[in-house]
This record gives C-alpha cells, structure tokens and sequence, in this order.
C-alpha cells in the first residue's frame, strides 16, 4: 500500500481545478474512486493530493438539452441505468452500463472516471465513439469540447492538460431516428469485455442512413472507429444495412482492429471477433430502428 | 463389531433443521479469522520472494528493525531446524530455511504495532539472493537434469492401480481412442481471506485461526518447534469457503515465530492477493490416456498415465484416483499416477483431487469409446461403471507407516471384524439407479439426438445435453484418523468435541443430528465444539470427507458409548434391572422397551442424581468410541450422475448452462438442505472449472498473473441456472453413521465431464477446459 | 473529524484520508459484519447500502461517506429479531460458510426495494454482484424470492 495522500473537497468546478492547477500532477482527481483505489493501493498511482469531487454539485446530470444528450461527468453508472428510458441512445448505453462490473459498483463509478481512467477495454468508450459524442473540458483557461476519439491519447491517456477536468459528455444531433448498439464477449455475467463493438445509425426521412458510426474496443490502445464500414453504410436503406452491408463493415472492422494478446484473449481471438461483433451491432441498430428491437 | 445397526425410524437424522449456526451468519455476527482479535495483539507482515528459486545469501533487517513501531523481523536465522508435515504428508520442511522456491514464497516477517508499519518495514529488509535455476514447466521438472526444488527430489513416486492385462486389452479392442489433456491449475479462490494469530505465553502457545484441520495444526506447531503438543492450542474459528485451501498453512508458522520472538500475541492477516497467488492451488494436471471397447460397448483397455504439478512445497505422492473405481467395469486397467515438484506457487489437494481431472478426462475417453459404438453415454455408463458389492479396483494404499490396510486388517480379532463389508468391494451405492432416475427425471432418452448432435439449433446459438459421473473417497485411512468425544451433562444437555473444519459444509450441525439421534435427545440439547485442541481428542479434521462418514461414523460411536453407560446406572438405579439393554432413551426421556413397563426417568434428572452423589465422582458421562471402524478406503465411495444442457454460440464462442440436474447418492441424508448445498456447491466448482477458470503464470518467473476476482473468474448466480435441481438416491452403507456417506468431492467431479459432453453434442468437437470463448472458437477454427 | 450516520446512529469519526469506506465501518466502529474479501469490487463481500443504493465499501473513501445514510447488516435485524429477508436465507439456506452472506443480504434488501416482486430471472441477475465461492447459488436466488413473499405479506 502506497502513503497516505491529503483529501481535498472542492464544492465547485472551478475550485476543483483551481486545486489541479495548483498542485500539478502531484494531484488527483477522485470520481466515484473505483479504478482510483484500486491503483492506488497497487501503487500504480501515487500522488499527495486527492482531489474529491463527490460534492461539486451540477455535475452528476443526465439529459436532454434540444438535441444534444449531455451526461455529466459524475453521474454513474448506475445513474445511466436508470435513465435509460430517457432517449433510445440512452437506452444503449444504460444495456452498456448493466454489462460494467456490479451493481453495488456501478453506484459508485462514474461516467467521467471511467473514460478519464483510458482503458482500452472501457465498455462506454465504443457507444460514445460510435454515437459521436464529444467531451467537455474544463480547464484553467476556460473551456473546450473535443471529439471523444481524441479525448484518448493511448492506454490510460487522456488529452487531459494539466489541470483541466472532463465535466461533460456531449452527444450532439441525436434528435430523429437513431439508434446504437453495444456487443461484446465476456467470460462470466460480471467481466471486463475481452472484445467489443458498437454501432450507430441515424435515417434521415426517406429511411436512409445519413449518419452512420462503428467503433470497436479492446482491440487497440484507444477506442478505434472503423471509418471504412461507417461510409458503407452512409446512404443504405436498412435492408441493405442488414444485408451484405454488415458482412462487409465486419471485413472493416478485422481490418482496423490493432489487438494484443494478453491473459484475457489472443489477439487473433479479438481480431476474429470484431468482425462478428459489429455485425450484430449494426444487426441490433436495424432491428430497432425497424421497431424490432 | 464396527457396523452399527440401523433404527426403523429416524427422528433427528434426516431432518431439514437449518445449520446450527444460521442466525450468526445472517446477522454477520460470525467470526472469522479475519475478524478475530485478542487483547494487546500487535500485527505482521510477510516479505516475499520476488523471484522463483534462489538460496538467501545475506539478509539485513536492521534498517527495518529500526523503524518506529517494529517489534521484531524473523528470518529463516530464526527458524528451528526441525520439519513439519502437513495433511496428507505434505512435507513442508522447515518454516523458512533460507531457500526461495516460487515467486510469493516466505522469506521473512515483521511485527510491528500496526499493519501499515509492518508492511512498511518490509521494504526496508534488504535481501540478496543467490539465484538458482528454476523449473517452471512439469514435463521439464522430470528429466534428470532439470533444477531440482527440493532437497527429495523433483519426482514422487508412482502409485500404480493395475488390473487384467493390457495387451490382452488391446487384442480385445474394436477401437482404441486415444487423448492427452492439460488441466491448467484451479485456484481455491475463496472468499473470506484468512489470518492467523499466535500468543506464545510463556511455555505455552495458542493460536487462532480459520482452519478445516485443527489437530492437523496443532500437530504441525509441535513438530515446527520442537514442543509437547500439550503445550499448544489451537483455536480453529469457521473459514470462508475453503475446499482444502485451509488445512496448515506455512503463514500460520510464521505467526508463530513472530509470537515466539517477541513475546505478544501477532497477528497476520492475509490479502486477497496472497490468498491468490501465494498460499496454495489446484496441481497443474496432465492426463495421457488410452481406451479401447468392443463393439457391444465393454470397455476392454484402460491405460492411463497421469501427472501432477507439486509446486514448490505440495508433496503429492501415493495418490489414488476414484475414477479407476467408478469405471472399474473395464476388463483390463492400468492407471499411473506421479507427482513432480516446480518453482511455482505450493499446490495441494483441492476439492475432488485427481477425480475432477484425471476422471474428467477418463469420461471424455469413454465417452469417444461410446460414439465409436454408437452407444448413449447414459447406457454406456451403465454397462461400464462399478456396481455395488463389485471388487473395487484400488487395491492397496501403499506402504504406511503401520503396514498394508490387509496386514492391519487381518491381525484384528473376528469379533472385532464382525459384520464388516468384505475388503475392497464396494460396500453400497453406485451411479446405476442415479443414472436410471435422472435421466428419467432429464428426459434424457427423448432428448439424446446422437453424438455430436444438437439438441436444437437457433441461428448461432446451438444447444447440447450431456451427463457426466463422478466418485471419490468417503475418508482415507492412515492419515485421516480421527475420534470424537460425548459428553453427557448433568442437565441432560450434550456436549460432542469433534476437531472438524467450520468452513461452510455443515458439519457441526450434521455431526451434532447423529450424536443427538444415537442419545435419543433433542437436537437442541447437543452442543458442539470443533475448533479447541485443548477439549477435542485429535482427528485429521475435515478432509477428503472424512466427516461425515469416519467422524460422524466416531461421534455415534462415542454416543453410543455414553448411552450404554446411562442406562447401566438407569437400569440398576431406576427400573431395578441389571439388563441395560431392555431400555431407551426417547425425547431425554429413558424408559423401558417394553410397552406394558410405564416406569421412565428423565436423563435430567437421572444425571442430577448421579452428579450429586459425590462419593461416585462421576459428574458427567463420557462416551467415546470403543470399537475399530473398518477401514473405509476399502469399501466407501460417494457417487454423482449429472444432466445439463447447454447453449453454445458458435459465432463467439460464449457457453451458457441452460439447466442442471444433479443426482447424488451419499446413503442416508443427515441433513437435506446440508447435502443438496454441497451437491449444487460441488458442481458449480466443477462447472467453473469447465468454463473459465485457470491460473495464468508467468512464463518467465512463475508468478501467478491472474491473482484477482478481475481476471480469475468464477461463476456468479447469473452464470448457473437458478432452477438446477438435486436428487437423491440414499443406497445406505452399513458403516457409515445410519447409512451415511461422504458428499463434497463426487459432485464436483461430475460437472465437468457433464458440461463437456454437452458443448461436444452441441456443436460436434470436443473442447478442453476451460472452455473460454476462445477456447471454443479455437476447436470449432481447428476441426 | 467526519460525521457519518450509520444504522440509524451519528458517529464523529477522525477518518483519514485514504481510509477507506470498509475499514473505517470495521476498524473504527467495530461493525466486523461488513466483510472485506477481494477488496477490488468483485465478490461484493462488503456491500453496505449508502442513502440505499447497494455500493462495494471497500472501493469508497470514508470521507466521501460524509452525511449520507449508511446501512450495514448489523442494521438489518438483529438475533433475535431477524429481518425477514434473514429468515429467508435461513429458511432456503442461501449460504455455506456465510462469509459473503451480509453482501448478499445487503445487496437483496436494495433490489427488493426497488423491485418488490421480481422474476426468478430478475432476481439471479441481480445477485451476480457478490460472489458466492461455494456455489449456494440456487439457493440464494430462492432465498431473495422468499423474502420478497415475506416482505410483500
């Protein structure tokens, strides 16, 4: 077990990062503290300060704000379960959040401390992806919003700068009919994913796809969107999606996918499975947006 | 005159009564080791090996010794030079000997006011290591000049079960298949952690601890430090689920060096970590095996060789696996067994040991010698497996220190021998009628497509049946002795002291219906101690199922005995008779087994008469037991059938279990909540064994990588149907207590080959285990 | 010092700051029914519930417990008097060794109070938060449906 570190309680934002701002990166910011403790007492982190959030108010919100999905940074997991019949992305991501380690730990886990935390087995990372979604950024100098693929600069690394906080998650334009999709391999009811992929599609009025995401997890250092597979299906009607489509976003998906080998899974095994994976994704999206979901 | 006779009616035996201590564990008022605390107790911390073999060159304490706080470091300078072995002769050596053997290994511990300044004085003490080549890998640790772990040797000797003859088998095969399996090692993985304290006070030492074994313990103390076991105590407190992990464990020894060192009760409590990767595990197994049938589906060749992984400091050796009994219809069988020690973390025995590997991988044999015939795996079982009064194919436990189980045998008198199973034939039960009624029960005959055939098909999501059997030991001789003791108090309340393990199996509440049942009282009236060396008479604890069937077999034996006793004063002082045998004890209540005699006394006050006369100075009656049991080993087996379905995706590899049936008979059911635990218990580790679970070591030192619930995955109750369902067929034995028999091991050994079938019907190949996603891809990729 | 109310009870705690959850409700206020196991969110062992929702007490900072309602099993029933989701494990044996049985029990007393009348399956997948390493798995999963008939009357 690593020191003792000092306990710091910001009651707002900007004392949170007027706190990180002045104590550098010998300073922590502590979510719900899930990933935190755990490396802490493996003394994979060790830092003098923790900065607790736990009571910077405003910051725990899941809504909709015109057509924008915003969920704060210090709403859990279990919070994205609960809401998930808000909005039918929402819906995804609280099937996402049930699939993430247990209840008992969903209510502790943040939205925010689960991206900050950068695995590249994040369970959130791939819908997020998928849907577009952007992170806010609150820093020293103000504000800024970046896309959530670059919000991940490698395994457990964020575009983070020296004391800035993600506040917000932002999913723009998800008004219409969308839908997204999470699939993933697991060993047991409660695991970390040892594969995944996620799907998103929006129709315009005529039953097309206009806006179409696929991101896979696991299988590299970040969170990866198989572009080549979201152009396939930009213009297809969902027959064509299902049909063909999907078989071939799946070849996409092999082809994007950077996977290692490690005690969970071999990287062909990952490799392998993405193509199946963002089949079903792009499959389930369909099924939905044709009311069968 | 070691078989007891059995009552027409049962009135405590048998009863669904919930565990004796239900309401503490409930209320979360149970203590454990973990929660244990003794007044001015001060806490320890262990430095381990970072590296897999090496001899201590020089280890320098003194920084550490000079922190604030620190009471004391114990290296392996303070070690006694003596050896202590532990259950099943596992030969430890000594506590610490300056030699370490896997990376977790014990080098040295601290003492120190608080945990935090123990584990901070560990890394104060610096250690040089002369690094010594290890052995990492169990077909390498054989060869002649691999580096060799300990002072014996690598390789254990073989045991050997022969019977007919191989080339005769041969020639008489239709088909021979053959297999090689590696079974990675299964982590106890329990829940509940452990920790040891030890006071060494004076000449005097107790230590508390959650152990299944107490004397076992008590007996290593004395062994490690050259003491009279008079002199030690061993408060055994209920463990978290165990399977074998908790017997005596090296840590506790430590404590007490720590204890002894610096003269104040210490206290070392383990990590989930240490647990995991430091303490003991699974053998890494490997099975080559032959099997040859006739074309009428007899099994004509049963050739198999089998080795096991000792790690650092298990000491498997002797070993004998059940499944050459449960198949024991083959006509010529040849079974190898050996030992081999690594550089990698100590394994032991754990929950159905050899049976859940090697009999797992006897049933895959068999089960490709049925598809070869074309015959169900139901009826081929049947044709094949042991039936009661069969000759049992084990024949002798090798040499021990008190002879052949035959020399010992035949030098007993024939009274003592009386009524007695005829020597290694099975004494009762098989899997016959289990196999006959569950798969009336499973619908098994309506279901069964064929080998290598779905039950259905959906998409990607194939669905399989399967059935799989599994036997084991009910206690083992020579190493599992045991007694207990009966006390009868002068209110007519019962006291039984049994050393037996607490560690979720229920044995104190089994053991106390028996004695309570014997005496004729109430179950509410008998009171068990099992943890307290001091009260207890010594007894290998709870091991290999030595409970139920060779302790509970002593508790009514110990009853009996004070029975006997009470109604010798009741007869002549109450119902002026010198013939003790006409009378009973009902509800406390001793009276006469004639119906037309009304005269009755209660044992209350029968015994408030006899204690008050202080002349006698017999204040309490003791009962022990004053007959020899027949050796079990060459008679009692427990016996498991298993039905399940599976749905198996093809596409990702994922196994769901669909539904379970678990067939269990282990004689007459002491206690029906108690037994259906242990069945569904055993198999979902069976189950979990079958699926995901497996230690990942480190290719380059050993180290256990997986060594948390994160990466160590066991099943949880979305895993496992919630509808699984226990049956029972109570094929009573004529020496266990009224007709018991052991449980925990059978069931576990029956899943895995279950599930394995099912995968293999479901989806047309069969997988080993695990039976990881991947692991599945990789045989559907590779057929 | 830090105010944490536990079981109904008001405590002044000095809780340091790495201190977590579990070890101050053990250490400091002798509550040894919160059971620490795999101390990494896992097996649920420690389970207490916080304003009622169900969290894993050994992945928390005792701090961050400041002013929130807190329930451990020494706030269930008591001995003599059990909670009915206690008589139910007792009467279907939902455990072996009990060590991980207050998770359990903490962890079913937050899913019937949002689900009072849950399916068989509903039931099993909420309980796959704690671990229960010898296998009362079925068992358990009655125990939770018995109590929701006990609780419902």
């Amino acid at each position: 077990m690593a020191n003792n570190f000092e306990y710091l309680r910001p009651t707002t934002m900007g004392e949170a990062v007027d706190m990180k701002s002045s104590h550098g990166a010998r300073a922590q910011f502590w979510a719900g503290g899930t990933d935190m403790m755990l490396q802490w007492k493996a003394g994979i982190t060790d830092f003098d300060y923790c900065i607790d959030l736990t009571y910077v108010p405003d910051l725990d919100q899941i809504a909709l704000d015109g057509d924008q999905l915003r969920i704060g940074a210090m709403a859990t997991l279990d919070d994205l379960d609960l809401q998930s019949g808000l909005h039918p992305l929402t819906e995804a991501l609280g099937e996402t959040a049930r699939m993430m380690c247990t209840k008992q730990t969903r209510t502790l886990a943040t939205i925010g401390g689960n991206l900050c935390n950068a695995s590249p087995s994040a369970d959130l990372s791939p819908p997020l992806a998928a849907m577009g979604a952007q992170a806010r950024i609150l820093g020293p100098d103000g504000e800024r919003t970046i896309p959530l693929t670059e919000f991940f600069t490698g395994v457990r690394k964020t575009a983070l700068a020296d004391g800035e906080m993600l506040t917000e998650i932002v999913v723009p334009d998800v008004g219409g009919d969308v839908a997204a999709s999470y699939n993933r391999v697991a060993r047991t009811v409660v695991d970390i994913a040892l594969v995944s992929s996620a799907a998103f599609i929006k129709l315009d009025s005529s039953g097309k796809i206009t806006k179409a995401g696929v991101a896979l997890g696991a299988v590299a250092p970040t969170v990866v969107r198989v572009n080549k597979a979201e152009d396939l299906l930009i213009g297809c009607s969902l027959k064509e999606a299902a049909n063909g489509v999907a078989n071939k976003a799946g070849e996409h998906a092999i082809a994007t996918a950077n996977a290692i080998t490690d005690i969970r899974a071999s990287k062909e095994y990952r490799t392998d499975m993405t193509s199946v994976l963002t089949q079903r994704a792009i499959g389930r999206c369909v099924a939905i947006l044709e009311g069968n979901g | 005159m070691g078989v007891h006779h059995m009552p027409k009616k049962l009135k405590v035996v048998g009863k669904d009564v919930p565990v004796l201590d239900a309401r503490e564990k409930v209320t979360g008022a149970l203590e454990y080791g973990v929660d244990y605390a003794v007044p001015k107790m001060v806490h320890g911390k262990i430095l381990r090996s970072t590296i897999p073999h090496g001899r201590i060159k020089s280890i320098d304490s003194s920084k550490a010794e000079a922190l604030p706080g620190v009471l004391g470091v114990v290296t392996h300078e303070d070690s006694p030079d003596l050896d202590w072995i532990g259950v099943w002769d596992n030969y430890r050596g000594k506590v610490l000997d300056g030699i370490a053997r896997f990376v977790g290994d014990e080098v040295a511990a601290v003492a120190a006011t608080t945990e935090k300044i123990a584990e901070q004085a560990l890394a104060l003490i610096e250690v040089e290591y002369e690094v010594l080549p290890a052995v990492l890998d169990v077909r390498k640790a054989l060869l002649d000049d691999a580096p060799q772990v300990r002072e014996e040797g690598n390789v254990r000797d073989e045991y050997r079960v022969v019977w007919g003859d191989g080339k005769t088998g041969e020639d008489e095969s239709d088909h021979i298949v053959e297999l090689e399996i590696q079974f990675k090692a299964q982590n106890y993985a329990g829940i509940g952690r452990n920790a040891c304290i030890c006071d060494w006070n004076g000449e005097k030492v107790t230590m508390w601890t959650s152990s299944q074994t107490p004397s076992e313990l008590q007996s290593g103390i004395h062994q490690a430090f050259g003491i009279p076991m008079s002199s030690v105590r061993v408060v055994a407190l209920p463990s978290g689920c165990s399977f074998g992990l908790w017997w005596s464990n090296n840590f506790m020894m430590l404590t007490a060096m720590l204890a002894k060192k610096i003269r104040k009760p210490v206290k070392i409590e383990l990590t989930s970590q240490e647990c995991m990767a430091a303490v003991k595990r699974r053998h890494i197994e490997i099975t080559t095996g032959r099997m040859g049938v006739s074309n009428d589906g007899q099994i004509t060749l049963a050739d198999f060789s089998h080795l096991m992984d000792n790690g650092a400091y298990g000491f498997k050796t002797d070993v004998y696996f059940f499944c050459c009994d449960l198949w024991g219809g083959a006509k010529n069988g040849d079974y190898r067994v050996r030992g081999v020690s690594t550089n990698l973390v100590t394994s032991g025995c754990m929950r159905a040991v050899g049976d859940i590997t090697m009999g797992l991988a006897v049933e895959r044999l068999a089960d490709m010698c049925a598809e070869k015939v074309n015959i169900d795996p139901v009826d081929f079982r049947m044709k094949n497996q042991i039936k009661s009064g069969q000759q049992l194919r084990m024949q002798e436990p090798r040499q021990h220190m008190k002879g052949t189980l035959t020399e010992y045998v035949d030098k007993l008198t024939d009274v003592q021998k009386e009524g007695w199973p005829e020597m290694f034939h099975l004494s009762s039960g098989s899997t016959h009628e289990l196999l006959r009624q569950g798969a009336e029960k499973f619908r098994f005959k309506e279901r069964w497509k064929g080998w290598g055939k779905p039950s259905s098909v959906n998409g990607s999501k194939h669905r399989g049946i399967g059935v799989g059997t599994g036997a084991h030991c009910c206690g083992v001789e020579f190493g599992g002795n045991t007694s207990s003791v009966v006390r009868v108090n002068h209110d007519g309340s019962v006291n039984v002291f049994s050393s037996c393990g607490r560690q979720g199996q229920g044995s104190e509440t089994t053991l106390s219906q028996v004695a309570a049942e014997e005496l004729g009282v109430s179950l509410d009236m008998v009171n068990i101690v099992t943890g307290d060396t001091d009260a207890m008479p010594w007894s290998s604890g709870s091991s290999a199922s030595t409970t139920m069937f060779r302790t509970g077999w002593a508790t009514r034996a110990a009853a009996k005995d004070a029975k006997k006793q009470i109604l010798r004063i009741a007869a002549i002082e109450y119902f002026d008779s010198d013939d003790p045998e006409t009378l009973d004890i009902q509800d406390g209540i001793i009276r006469s087994q004639n119906p037309e005699d009304n005269r009755n006394v209660s044992l209350e006050e029968m015994m408030n008469v006899l204690c008050s006369d202080s002349l006698a100075q017999t204040t309490v009656i003791t009962g022990r037991p004053d007959e020899v049991m027949p050796p079990t080993i060459a008679f009692a087996r427990q016996w498991a059938a298993q039905f399940t379905e599976v749905e198996v995706d093809v596409e990702t590899g994922e196994i769901r279990i669909l539904e379970f049936l678990a067939g269990q008979d282990s004689g007459t059911v002491v206690n029906p909540k108690v037994l259906k635990n242990q069945v569904i218990g055993g198999a979902i580790c069976g189950a979990g064994f079958a699926l995901y679970e497996g230690i990942e070591f480190d290719e380059n030192d050993g180290r256990v990588l997986n060594d948390g619930l994160l990466d160590y995955k066991l099943l949880r109750t979305g895993d496992f149907p919630s509808d699984a369902e226990v049956f029972f067929v109570e094929s009573p034995d004529p020496v266990g207590p009224f007709g018991a028999r052991g449980a925990g091991e059978s069931p576990a050994a029956a899943a895995a080959p279950a599930i394995c079938q099912a995968v293999y019907n479901a989806i047309g190949v069969w997988v080993d285990v695990p039976m990881t996603p991947e692991a599945v891809i990789r045989a559907l990729n590779e057929r | 010092m830090y105010k944490l109310n536990v079981n109904g009870t008001s405590y002044e705690i000095d809780i340091t700051a790495s201190e977590s959850l579990s070890d101050v409700l053990r250490d400091r206020l002798g509550l040894l029914g919160v059971k620490v196991s795999c101390g990494e969110g896992e097996c649920g062992s420690c389970t207490v519930l916080v304003d009622g929702k169900p969290e894993t007490s050994c992945l928390k900072l005792g701090r961050q417990a400041e002013g929130q309602e807190i329930t451990t099993i020494e706030g269930m029933g008591t001995y003599d008097d059990l909670h009915p989701i206690q008589e139910a494990y007792i009467e279907e044996q939902g455990f072996q060794c009990g060590f991980c049985t207050p998770g359990f029990i903490m962890a079913t007393k937050a899913f019937l109070d949002s689900n009072p009348n849950p399916t068989e399956e509903e039931a099993s997948e909420a309980m796959s938060g704690n671990i229960c390493r010898c296998g009362a798995h079925p068992y358990i999963v009655k125990s939770v449906l018995k109590a929701a008939e006990k609780i419902r009357g």
